[in-house]
């Protein structure tokens, strides 16, 4: 009797494909996001640089180191679950999610402090970029705190979703840690 | 890729932007090399973290034509 066997596909696209429709339109909203910003920043080159100097460089190298972390971390908890270590793939799923809500937590305060100052939306072109496209940022992040959460939550109780859908999550983790890597020298060092 | 290896190539290029930046030197080259490093991290994020390496060309193509438009474009806009 022979096995019946599949080839592996040679190539494959790892996640849900809605997700990776998503993935791409939330890129390429980010992507138009960016253009404004630096299109806003060569005609009022004074403006930017005012407000580029009162951010928190120190803090938002903390957080870039964290997202960076949570994404290498998310690689090995999915390494993990493919050779089915489930509980090791949870513990690293949830120290992920720990890593970004410490991206959460520094930057409510920085978003915080703007806020206890009167900074608004409208105080400023700068501000309105810097504010929209943080807030907007802080909002994906905390989407995929909730999502690594209830993968790692999952994986602890040793019911672990289909890895298609934890490729999906992993997938949409990377993506908000990649447009953060655009973000961060963007608003903050250019 | 190793990920604790990715992770320490990513965080030195994350420093490095940081140095450059802060090291008080202007010059016409300064925007061109910090977003030279931020496409050599998305690309790592991209091939590595992501897993594009092993995805279908189109999709593979898709992101890494929006990471060097957006660089390519803050670059040529930029102030």
């Amino acid at each position: 009797m022979h096995a019946i066997t599949h080839p592996l596909p040679a190539r494959q696209l790892k996640g849900d494909l809605a997700v990776w429709i998503l993935i791409l339109s939330e890129l390429l909203v980010f992507g138009l996001f960016f253009l404004g910003y630096a299109v806003a920043a060569r005609r009022h080159p004074a403006l930017f640089e005012a407000g580029q100097a009162t951010l928190d460089t120190g803090a938002a190298t903390l957080n870039t180191l964290a997202l960076l972390a949570a994404s290498a971390v998310v690689v090995m908890a999915i390494e993990r679950l493919e050779r089915q270590r489930t509980r090791e793939a949870g513990r690293l799923l949830a120290l992920a999610a720990l890593l970004g809500s410490l991206f959460l937590v520094n930057k409510a305060l920085e978003l915080h402090h703007h806020l206890a100052l009167g900074i608004t939306l409208s105080t400023s072109l700068f501000h309105m970029f810097y504010l929209g496209l943080v807030s907007f940022h802080f909002m994906h992040v905390l989407a995929g705190v909730i999502v690594l959460s209830w993968v790692a939550r999952r994986c602890l109780r040793d019911t672990p979703p289909e890895l298609n859908t934890v490729w999906s999550a992993g997938a949409y983790w990377h993506m908000v840690d990649l447009v953060w890597v655009v973000l961060f020298p963007l608003v903050y060092l250019l | 890729m190793n990920p604790l290896l990715a992770l320490g190539l990513l965080a030195a290029l994350t420093l490095l932007n940081v140095a450059l930046n802060h090291s008080g030197v202007q010059g016409a080259w300064l925007i061109p090399i910090t977003l030279a490093l931020v496409w050599a991290k998305g690309l790592v994020i991209v091939e590595h973290f992501m897993q594009l390496r092993v995805a279908p060309p189109l999709w593979r193509g898709l992101v890494h034509g929006w990471l060097l438009l957006v660089c390519t474009g803050i670059a040529v806009v930029a102030p």
